[in-house]
């Protein structure tokens, strides 16, 4: 490609984070008015290069060129200016202020003594609106929106600011019913026809057919091919996001055939979450659970554990019914589960390891009411032993350890309950390889030993070297369930994405 | 997603946040006719007048206060802040008789200095605020003392235009009534048409989306300082306009009506919402209280008592409002959604 300087050029980005390798050397040229899609499973590395081209991060090494001139942004403010926005999913916006006053926050036109003309600001923000098909009432609060009114707002401070010279949208659709999506597209369109260059980010190739003229796949942080958007069939787009290797994962015996039932979940629906969820898990049992992100699968799981009741549905362990109403009952009924964001919800970063893994057992530790420090240290002890933990001891600060000593932590904390069922929500996410096989034997280790494990991941190779069963989530509905020996990477990507006949 | 045709919920949410303030009028309403059944003196003009000297200062400092809550801070200082800039702001005026009304400038400065170093310590040295300025509470309470050293301030002998200022009236109204007033006007214009106004409310509302608009929340919440330090200095010297002595115990606990006042106004101790006008109604609700129990005869400690469970019953009020919008709010996007 020799064509004049593209609208944006990446060359050879680079970026790790503490010695996990997000992106590397990868390239992209997009023209103007032209519209590119970046597709690539979870972890391959689309968001890192979105948050470097527009100033959210800083690339450890490579080029930015936009038409022809090096540049290098370093806050989202500075890309904004020089015309390059990214539209996120969860958008940045002021709650408490209406819809005219974020779209023109940080840029109003002020009149005479520095006052805002409100009339004007109104007209403009209607007008804005118009020009995106939008009829959003410019004085309406923006707390009162849904997701996708939220992303038309976005839309129109884009234009407002004139950033449009290159416009990244990450995972549009994915909260837009089918008429906004339609109507996205058709501003899209505009926006191209004027000569916008846009980076649409997405699973959901399907819906993007007709609107992509260039497809770029990403792979483990690495570049796997770019084509014309009609030269690849929706199954080698498929087979190129896929044929991850995942090394080190340890080899399980199959369950016994025929072990009793632990977990049994019947009709668990959560309006605006999930429908209509069922499934059970046997002792012994890994199930794996993938979805796209915004599939229900955290809300699946945090109904169970009852942080957020479900409006309807059946639990039973072992057996025995329980309403999940509540975490506390949850975990007498014998569940734990290790939550995604173990940062804020798994952990308390400050307190001593020895406190952490304590923590859930603190009634069984005291002596009539008064904890024997001595049996905190031995649990404490025990849990270093029996998960490898890397530490300086039983009273290091959890936050001084690394990101997959900090999840053994958590691991450590709800085996101290002797849980019978858990539930792991991206067990392995930012952790390095090697801690991540460490974690894959401890849990191949508990199901061993007859605990029932929901695995929840966007990791596929991890989905398919650890389950005995998966199902596959999308649009808060289980929409495909395969024994291991019929799972593929390719067919339960294909079932996740919507995609109907392309394996 | 059509908004024009707005469903009654959406009325509902709208009328719920703006109609705060006009809960809070309708309770002042209540508040006076229960007064002034109980009691024949409250329903008077001139009791009137009483409450509305009185309420005037606590209408300023609570404008002032309400700014700073609106960006999610507190300022416990602003008694201390009143006492200070009263005192040694007021002695200046005492020394230098010859200035004229320009030595209005001392106090309000003093606030400002003082407003500055609450700012340094929350946006610069980022200390919590509840923190930083309980300890500026003390340290601007401590300096008036030493500054006084055990002396007052007779207004005897202060010149006459600072009683002229305060106890003056323009056409017929309490000129210290119409400055209450004209701050309250003056904040809630500025927070609505200056940029830095809508950027208070926007720190406050989300202050992790503020790097994404370019808004520098650390200068905002500065500003926000800066601004309720120069009103409280302002109202220092209201204060000590007013007071039979000025001394430097002056104006103690001020800091906890002046909350009380911001909450009864509906300011949310989140932030990003209310209006300093609904702080401004805060602030006459509790004068009218402070009034009517007086005038019925209640001690000091039943008034403290009242004071707390204002607050407390606001707080309340607030949580229970915020949440039924946010089960409305959450009920409309799942329609449009599934629309």
């Amino acid at each position: 490609m020799s064509e004049p300087a593209a609208r944006l050029d990446l060359r050879h980005l680079s970026k790790s984070f503490g010695g996990i390798r997000a992106l590397h050397d990868v390239s992209l040229r997009v023209a103007a008015g032209s519209v590119h899609a970046l597709l690539g499973e979870n972890g391959a590395g689309k968001s890192t290069l979105v948050k470097i081209a527009t100033g959210l991060l800083q690339a450890d090494a490579g080029d930015m060129l936009l038409d022809g001139a090096a540049c290098r942004f370093t806050s989202p403010m500075q890309a904004r200016r020089a015309g390059v926005v990214a539209v996120y999913q969860d958008p940045k916006m002021f709650p408490h202020l209406d819809v005219a006053e974020n779209i023109f926050m940080g840029q109003y036109r002020t009149g005479p003594g520095g006052l805002i003309d409100r009339a004007v600001m109104y007209r403009a923000a209607t007008a804005l609106l118009r020009t995106i098909e939008s009829d959003l009432d410019p004085t309406a609060l923006v707390a009162g929106l849904s997701v996708g009114e939220v992303q038309f707002v976005e839309f129109a401070r884009a234009l407002a600011d004139r950033a449009d010279r290159v416009l990244f949208l990450d995972e549009p659709t994915a909260s837009l019913s089918p008429a906004e999506t339609g109507r996205l597209f058709r501003v899209i369109r505009g926006m191209r026809d004027a000569g916008t260059a846009v980076v649409i980010i997405s699973h959901r190739l399907e819906e993007l057919r007709d609107l992509v003229d260039t497809v770029t796949v990403l792979r483990d942080g690495g570049h796997v091919v770019t084509a014309p958007a009609t030269a690849l069939s929706g199954a080698e787009i498929v087979r190129a996001m896929v044929g991850r290797t995942l090394s080190l994962v340890a080899p399980r015996p199959a369950p016994t055939a025929g072990a009793e039932t632990r977990l049994a979940v019947r009709g668990l629906t959560l309006a605006g979450s999930f429908d209509d969820v069922g499934f059970d898990i046997r002792a012994g049992e890994i199930v794996g659970m993938f979805g796209l992100v915004g599939a229900g699968r955290t809300e699946i799981a945090q109904a169970l554990f009852g942080i957020t009741p479900p409006d309807a549905g059946s639990v039973a362990v072992d057996g025995r019914a329980v309403a999940p109403r509540s975490p506390r009952r949850m975990l007498a009924a014998g569940l734990a589960y290790v939550p995604e964001d173990r940062e804020k919800q798994g952990l308390v970063p400050s307190l001593s390891l020895r406190l952490n893994v304590a923590a859930t057992v603190l009634d069984r530790l005291a002596r009539w009411g008064v904890l024997r420090r001595a049996r905190e240290v031995a649990l404490a002890v025990r849990s270093i032993a029996a998960l490898a933990i890397r530490t300086n001891g039983t009273e290091a600060v959890v936050s001084s350890l690394s990101g997959g000593n900090r999840q053994k932590v958590v691991l450590a904390k709800w085996l101290a309950i002797d849980p019978k069922v858990l539930l792991l929500d991206e067990p392995t996410h930012g952790i390095d390889v090697g801690a991540k096989a460490q974690v894959h034997a401890i849990v191949a280790g508990l199901a061993a030993r007859g605990v029932a494990v929901l695995l929840i991941s966007s990791d596929l190779p991890e989905i398919l070297a650890m389950s005995d069963r998966v199902l596959v989530v999308a649009g808060g509905r289980i929409v495909a369930r395969f024994d291991a020996d019929e799972a593929s990477e390719v067919g339960i990507l294909t079932a996740a994405s919507g995609l109907r006949e392309a394996a | 997603m059509s908004a024009t045709a707005a469903p009654r919920s959406d009325r509902l949410v709208f009328a719920m946040l703006q109609g705060r303030v006009f809960g809070v009028a309708a309770f002042l309403v209540l508040l006076c006719l229960g007064f002034g059944t109980a009691s024949r003196n409250f329903l008077t003009v001139s009791n009137a007048n009483t409450i509305a000297l009185n309420g005037a200062i606590l209408v300023v400092v609570a404008c002032a206060e309400a700014i700073v809550v609106i960006t999610r801070n507190y300022d416990l200082s602003v008694g201390s802040v009143v006492a200070l800039s009263s005192y040694v702001g007021l002695d200046v005026v005492r020394r230098y008789p010859e200035a004229g009304p320009i030595l209005i400038l001392a106090p309000v400065l003093i606030g400002t200095a003082c407003g500055a170093f609450n700012g340094f310590l929350v946006a610069v040295c980022r200390l919590p605020s509840v923190i930083a300025t309980l300890g500026t509470m003390s340290i601007f309470r401590g300096l008036a003392f030493l500054y006084a050293g055990g002396h007052q301030i007779d207004p005897k002998d202060l010149p006459p235009w600072v009683a002229a200022t305060v106890g003056g009236h323009v056409l017929g109204l309490s000129a210290l009534v119409l400055l209450g007033f004209a701050i309250a006007v003056l904040a809630a214009l500025g927070l609505r048409y200056l940029s830095v106004g809508r950027e208070i409310y926007a720190i406050g509302s989300n202050p992790d989306a503020a790097p994404f608009y370019g808004l520098r929340s650390e200068r905002i919440s500065f500003r926000a300082y800066l601004i309720c330090g120069t009103l409280t200095g302002l109202a220092g010297f209201l204060f000590g306009g007013r007071v039979s002595y000025v001394v430097p115990y002056l104006a103690q606990g001020l800091e906890l009506t002046a909350l009380a006042a911001v909450v009864l106004g509906g300011i949310s101790v989140l932030g990003g919402s209310g209006s300093v006008f609904g702080a401004a109604l805060g602030a006459l609700t509790i004068a009218t209280i402070e009034n009517g129990l007086i005038l019925l005869g209640a001690s000091e400690f039943v008034r403290q008592f009242i004071y707390g469970a204002i607050i407390v019953l606001a707080v309340i009020t607030d949580a229970v409002v915020q949440q039924r919008v946010r089960v409305l709010l959450k009920a409309r996007r799942q329609r449009v959604r599934a629309a």
